[in-house]
């Protein structure tokens, strides 16, 4: 798309700048390249003009899981009633919050036609790991108050009570290769020690700023 | 004015939303759910 600037592009209408940038937005949403398709969509949404309700909530579809990887920025309330995105995002973003895998799981099946017709499907489904980052952070800061002596090391069993509450059936040997995972990627700091069943985390910034990529 | 007819950025993105707070509901019923754990564990 951009192979060639034979004109410069403040030359261009408004209008087209707009088109442009929510394009280019999206290819960079379809490469994963969240950080470009958050300028390029940014841009096409702030340049749109309020009046555009219609354009404006289509850019906003593409923004909203753009803003979630790029800068770990949930939409407000305000903003899904206003475009009339509570059905799309409210129960994902609930779960991202909080870190209701049950929820989570919940919304991607209800929602998964919708997803799969817009393209993001597979996007949203990586959100899961920003639910279990949350959760696993979650059980550790109630673990800590519960047993502040050893606020550290939070035995896996935790865990898999927090899943099993939720719905999701699991046993010990699923949930260490998950935290195993969010450890790997570098959701996570931290070691498991298989024989204690526990995960030991670090005590500097045991769950580094989201990058779910 | 278009600035008044659209939310400001602020109002339009929650930054801080991945903090240390588990007073909420589903925080609650999490903390339940670990104390029977918790009570599993130590028997």
């Amino acid at each position: 798309v951009d192979a060639k600037k034979f004109v410069a592009f403040p030359h261009f209408q408004a209008g087209d700048r707009v088109t442009y940038k929510f394009f280019v937005g999206r290819l960079a949403v379809f490469d994963e390249n969240f950080d470009e398709a958050n300028d390029h969509l940014s841009y096409a949404f702030d340049h749109c003009h309020p009046s555009h309700y219609t354009q404006r909530r289509l850019i906003l579809k593409y923004l909203v899981p753009v803003k979630i990887f790029a800068k770990q920025s949930l939409p407000s309330d305000a903003l899904l009633q206003k475009y009339d995105l509570a059905g799309w995002y409210s129960a994902i973003k609930e779960a991202v919050k909080t870190g209701s895998v049950g929820k989570f799981e919940e919304a991607l099946r209800e929602k998964m036609a919708l997803f799969v017709q817009a393209g993001i499907f597979l996007l949203m489904e990586k959100l899961r790991v920003a639910v279990y980052r949350r959760l696993l952070k979650r059980v550790k800061l109630i673990h800590a108050e519960m047993r502040p002596e050893k606020a550290v090391q939070v035995p896996l069993r935790y865990f898999v009570g927090a899943l099993q509450w939720q719905g999701y059936v699991t046993d010990l040997d699923e949930v260490e290769c998950i935290v195993a995972n969010l450890i790997y990627n570098g959701h996570v700091k931290g070691y498991i020690s298989h024989k204690s069943g526990v995960v030991v985390l670090s005590k500097k910034e045991p769950f580094p700023a989201m990058k779910i990529y | 004015n278009e600035a008044e007819e659209d939310l400001a950025d602020a109002e339009r993105w929650e930054n801080d939303w991945d903090d240390d707070d588990v007073t909420d509901d589903f925080a609650k019923q999490l903390r339940t759910e670990l104390e029977k754990v918790s009570k599993e564990i130590a028997k």
